[in-house]
């Protein structure tokens, strides 16, 4: 979730009220963020990524205005037309731009860095890493031109100075030289050759989603804003010029459009559309999902503490929501708004109608009795990851064709989903070589293999996997133990001569648990101690618990 | 007189008594036993004035090179013979020629002090000859070497060939055990004392005899183990018994996963970011799953995303690929498992659980790990509302034991309402540990599910780190057995 940097004396100055910073922080848990202070003038704000509105300060004082009943409902913004325009030949790799401009904003040096900030983190989470959208912010007064052209540009063949540098690219060298090229530049070019370009005139004032020009360079200082999103969604392009504008024109700034005029005249739009949308939210409905009796005054309150115009209508309220409020897909999001108004901790929590008990599972009590009974019977329960080394269970003769393995994994020592735990318990075994002996192991859990028949191409087991070590340890010191306990489970079991790559020929039994072979006992071949640095002997067996729970049982 | 005896004691004791007088050494043979424990029971029973150790004092004499060499004649017969050669009589001159001067010394003076000579005037005249055989005799004893009790050799003799140098003489101790007569009068009438309490000392009778030696009871005990539980695993089991207690049901989903349960069901976007690698195990192998037997549901699913479908949502807008749903990965949650159960169980009343593994891309740390469980529950009710989530969530935390709780509005693209819920424990103050909500509308229509459904899902092991007072995840697997052997049970 996204973590931004404010400063509070901002925010104090944008609210009209100083607040107490635990006060600030408790109206901020109610909106859904995390306040952590830093100092007395800078605060860490985390906020949940479905308020791409609120990723910095103005966005803050405008719900907090409303939390404090400051202000209700919609505020009202400047807006006024401007004589720029974009001529757009849509590039096929990033079709869709908007373009809108601020007035009076008087950027000084905290507010670039938020804004920068802010920038940043829509890219990251609203704007999917720059592919579906990204922002470009210019100084509306260094614009060598008011006719703008958004197109696709043979990158060899045109050139410019790339944001906070002095020496002149071609837009190649941006992407093969610059660290923005290297990270962003594969995102919109086409064919190894052409990229989308906005320009000024004949001048290169962005290369989205990359790099700005330095020509129209922001600095503290500016006053007026010329602002470009781009991108692959047109819905979400005109959500976000809705968003950073009135972002922008919360201390004041008033909001200038831009037309957009699209190749051969064929069409055209005026951005910002500050599109604001209509929801009937049903009072019913609004009680229901909350469970309580609140009167359509009440819930039109609330909306407005909330930012939203709202209307009583017969039974319903008729609720307006601003242009930047892109998180309400449904009446049930007004629904959380209102909760959130009225506080969580506010609400008293009520118990559903009660359910008389449910037995445990037969898997579990299967599982918890086998548990208490190899206990008893001296063995330390072990908790093993599930994730495991598919290297390792390669060595200890596991089939590449069973293991389930990992696109992503973080380390080669967790790439796979562990088949078998046998590899796992020789290496604890291993590792608790300096204890008194005997060690006597064991752990109970899920394997999975891979089953072509199956929808998730997989399969799943519980199996117990059990180990004896000790400086003198023979089959039956395992043996004994655990036909113990099977039988005292209920079921009847016999070990029959076999043979397994882990253990030696003539101490090796499979288990057979009412008639079905379910496992494996023997002792350790020493060439395998030996390689994984085991200096004592070991017997080791792992079973298939899987469905046991389903089996008759011997009274 | 009742002096008990070990079983040690008892064997000694009655060798010594039929062997009287002996060495350590032959009583180490006689009753095989070692000879340094034979000493430390020697040492009790004279201690107990049942046997006693007598040390006896012995010379040994040895010939040296000197006694070597005039073994078969002495000087002094050397020089009988010259004197006889030369009829009795010669000059003390020519004695010096045939001798040298310094045996010739040796051999007058000591034939002298015989009285075999007598020297007048320069001439050495011979008056007598008897054999010193008995210096002789012993002089031959000597080369091999002979012991004597100290006082019983022959004081002269010794005295002689001593200053002579032609035996060294040196000094020994031995020690000799015998019994006492206390000792035979308790060997007559045996207390033993054992060690061992054993059967048959028990079912013989014998125990009427004996007295069991005192241990040292203050003494620390030998470490022995007892096999145990894993702390964690027992956690688990007893949430899983509070929630039957509740009247839950357990549900099922798969460790291995297709998007389209994990994610596309659960209203998340195809291009939602927790989707992408850095949030998500994506599998290499096996890599594709299968969505045919749901149709009807994959059907909805399109819908919704792409315009909200019959939900009355908006939707996502965008253009829904069946193919990033088949997509296999790893479980990132077990919401998954609610999904699945609610597509089946349609029907209120419902409250089911699960409790399983999940996976996530984090590196290792003692704050997180790739895996760890999560419990996922689910309640539908025909009239349920926020109020009966939060109510039901705090009913789960007081059978836990934790009283306090706090709620905060939090985003989930599957929930609405969504709540973030912290639990406070002593000691370590707010922490949060869930998430929950009602199902969204979207979700509920791809389901097909008409009623509405509190849900939420939480790691457990921040819970269990707390209660255990653990501070890093990675103890909860560790497989050292140093530790998992002492650590102290958790029964308060």
């Amino acid at each position: 979730m996204p973590v931004i940097r404010i400063y509070k004396h901002r925010l104090d100055k944008l609210v009209g009220r100083t607040l107490n910073v635990e006060e600030l922080a408790e109206l901020l848990f109610n909106l859904k963020c995390e306040v952590n202070i830093v100092d007395e003038n800078v605060l860490e704000v985390e906020l949940n990524s479905d308020r791409p509105d609120m990723l910095m300060t103005e966005g803050i004082a405008r719900a907090l205005k409303g939390l404090l009943e400051l202000e209700l409902g919609i505020p009202e913004y400047k807006v006024a037309n401007t004589d720029i325009v974009v001529y757009v030949d849509p590039p096929p790799t990033r079709p869709y731009i908007a373009v809108a401009t601020i007035h009076n904003v008087n950027i000084d040096y905290e507010m670039l860095e938020e804004l920068i900030q802010f920038q940043e983190k829509l890219h990251t989470t609203y704007g999917r890493m720059r592919r579906r959208i990204a922002i470009g912010l210019h100084d509306l007064d260094k614009l060598p031109s008011k006719t703008l052209y958004y197109r696709e540009v043979d990158v060899d063949k045109v050139k410019f100075i790339p944001l906070h540098d002095y020496r002149e690219y071609t837009a190649r060298e941006v992407i093969e030289n610059t660290k923005q090229g290297k990270e962003y530049g594969h995102i919109s070019i086409r064919d190894n050759k052409y990229h989308p370009m906005l320009f000024s005139g004949d001048k290169v004032i962005a290369m989205p989603p990359v790099i700005n020009a330095d020509i129209t360079r922001v600095e503290p200082g500016t006053k007026n804003l010329l602002v470009d999103v781009t991108g692959t969604d047109k819905r979400y392009v005109e959500e976000t010029i809705d968003i950073i504008t009135t972002m922008l024109a919360e201390s004041g700034g008033q909001i200038g459009r831009v037309h957009i005029i699209y190749r051969g005249e064929k069409s055209s739009e005026v951005y910002p559309k500050l599109r604001t949308e209509v929801i009937k939210l049903n009072v019913e409905y609004a009680r229901r999902v909350l469970g309580l009796d609140i009167s359509a005054k009440d819930l039109k309150h609330h909306l407005e503490k909330m930012r939203f115009n709202a209307k009583i209508g017969d039974g319903y309220v008729e609720v307006t929501i601003p242009p930047y409020r892109v998180d309400i897909l449904h009446p049930i999001d007004l629904v959380e708004d209102i909760a959130m108004s009225i506080g969580y901790n506010n609400i008293e929590p009520l118990l559903p109608s009660t359910m008389p008990p449910t037995p445990l599972p037969p898997k579990y009590r299967l599982i918890n009795t086998l548990r208490e009974l190899l206990i008893g019977l001296g063995f330390q329960e072990l908790h093993l990851y599930m994730l495991t080394s598919s290297k390792s269970l390669v060595k200890i003769g596991v089939n590449e064709e069973d293991i389930v393995r990992i696109a992503n994994p973080i380390t080669e020592e967790l790439d796979a989903l562990r088949p078998t735990m046998l590899n796992q318990l020789l290496i604890a075994l291993r590792d608790n070589q300096h204890v008194d002996m005997p060690v006597k192991i064991f752990s109970i859990g899920d394997v999975v293999v891979v089953d072509e028949e199956k929808e998730t191409k997989t399969n799943e087991k519980t199996i117990l996997t059990i180990a004896y070590m000790s400086g003198k340890a023979s089959f039956e010191d395992l043996q004994a133990p655990l036909c113990t306990a099977i039988r005292l489970l209920g079921f009847e079991v016999k070990t029959i001569k076999a043979k397994h790559r882990l253990t030696i020929d003539g101490r090796t039994a499979s288990l057979i648990i009412n008639n079905v072979n379910r496992g494996f006992i023997g002792e350790v071949k020493p060439e395998i101690l030996e390689e994984l640095g085991i200096k004592y002997p070991v017997v080791i067996g792992e079973i298939d618990l899987t469905n046991l729970w389903t089996t008759p049982v011997k009274q | 007189m009742t002096i008990p005896l070990s079983e040690g004691e008892y064997k000694v004791l009655s060798q010594l008594a039929k062997l009287k007088k002996t060495k350590l050494d032959e009583l180490a043979v006689s009753t095989g036993l070692p000879k340094s424990s034979i000493a430390a029971y020697i040492e009790l029973l004279a201690s107990k004035g049942l046997a006693k150790i007598i040390e006896e004092k012995y010379v040994r004499i040895e010939a040296t090179e000197e006694g070597r060499k005039w073994v078969d004649k002495l000087p002094e017969e050397v020089l009988v013979d010259i004197l006889k050669e030369k009829t009795g009589k010669a000059s003390i001159d020519d004695v010096i020629r045939d001798l040298g001067k310094d045996l010739a010394s040796i051999a007058l003076s000591w034939a002298r002090r015989r009285g075999w000579i007598k020297i007048k005037n320069g001439m050495i005249e011979l008056v007598g000859y008897t054999e010193p055989k008995e210096v002789k005799e012993f002089l031959r004893k000597a080369l091999k070497g002979l012991t004597l009790r100290k006082g019983e050799e022959p004081i002269d003799i010794v005295k002689e060939l001593k200053k002579r140098k032609m035996i060294r003489i040196e000094e020994l101790t031995e020690k000799f055990v015998e019994i006492t007569s206390k000792g035979i009068e308790v060997l007559h009438k045996p207390i033993l004392e054992v060690s061992v309490l054993t059967s048959d000392i028990i079912a013989t009778g014998k125990w009427r005899t004996i007295r069991l030696k005192p241990y040292n009871v203050e003494a620390e005990p030998p470490k022995v183990y007892p096999g145990r539980k894993h702390f964690f695993i027992e956690f688990l089991e007893e949430v899983r018994r509070i929630l039957h207690e509740m009247g839950f049901t357990e549900m099922k989903s798969y460790y291995v996963e297709t998007e389209f349960w994990n994610f596309d069901v659960l209203f998340q976007a195809q291009d939602h970011p927790a989707r992408e690698v850095h949030d998500t195990f994506h599998l290499k192998y096996p890599s594709k799953g299968s969505i045919d037997a749901y149709k009807d549901i994959v059907e909805r699913v399109k819908a919704v995303h792409e315009h909200g479908g019959m939900s009355g949502s908006k939707g996502w807008g965008y253009k829904w690929d069946p193919e990033i749903a088949k997509r296999l990965i790893l479980r990132s949650q077990t919401t998954s498992a609610s999904a699945r159960y609610l597509y089946y169980n349609k029907e209120p009343p419902v409250r089911a659980y699960i409790i399983g593994k999940v996976f996530r891309p984090d590196e290792i740390s003692a704050k997180r790990l790739p895996e760890f469980y999560q419990f996922d529950g689910i309640v539908m009710e025909e009239n349920l509302t926020f109020r009966h989530l939060l109510g039901i969530i705090r009913e789960f935390f007081t059978h836990l034991g934790i009283k306090k709780l706090k709620f905060k509005p939090g985003y989930f693209p599957f929930t609405e309402p969504s709540v973030e819920g912290y639990v406070y424990i002593d000691g370590l103050g707010w922490i949060e540990v869930f998430g929950a909500g009602m199902f969204r509308p979207e979700v509920l229509e791809m389901l097909g599910v008409k009623h509405p459904v509190a849900a939420w899902g939480m790691g457990l092991e921040r819970i269990a780190m707390a209660f255990y007072g653990i501070n890093d995840i990675r103890l909860l697997y560790t497989t050292d057995l140093s530790m998992l052997r002492t650590m102290k049970a958790k029964w308060w």
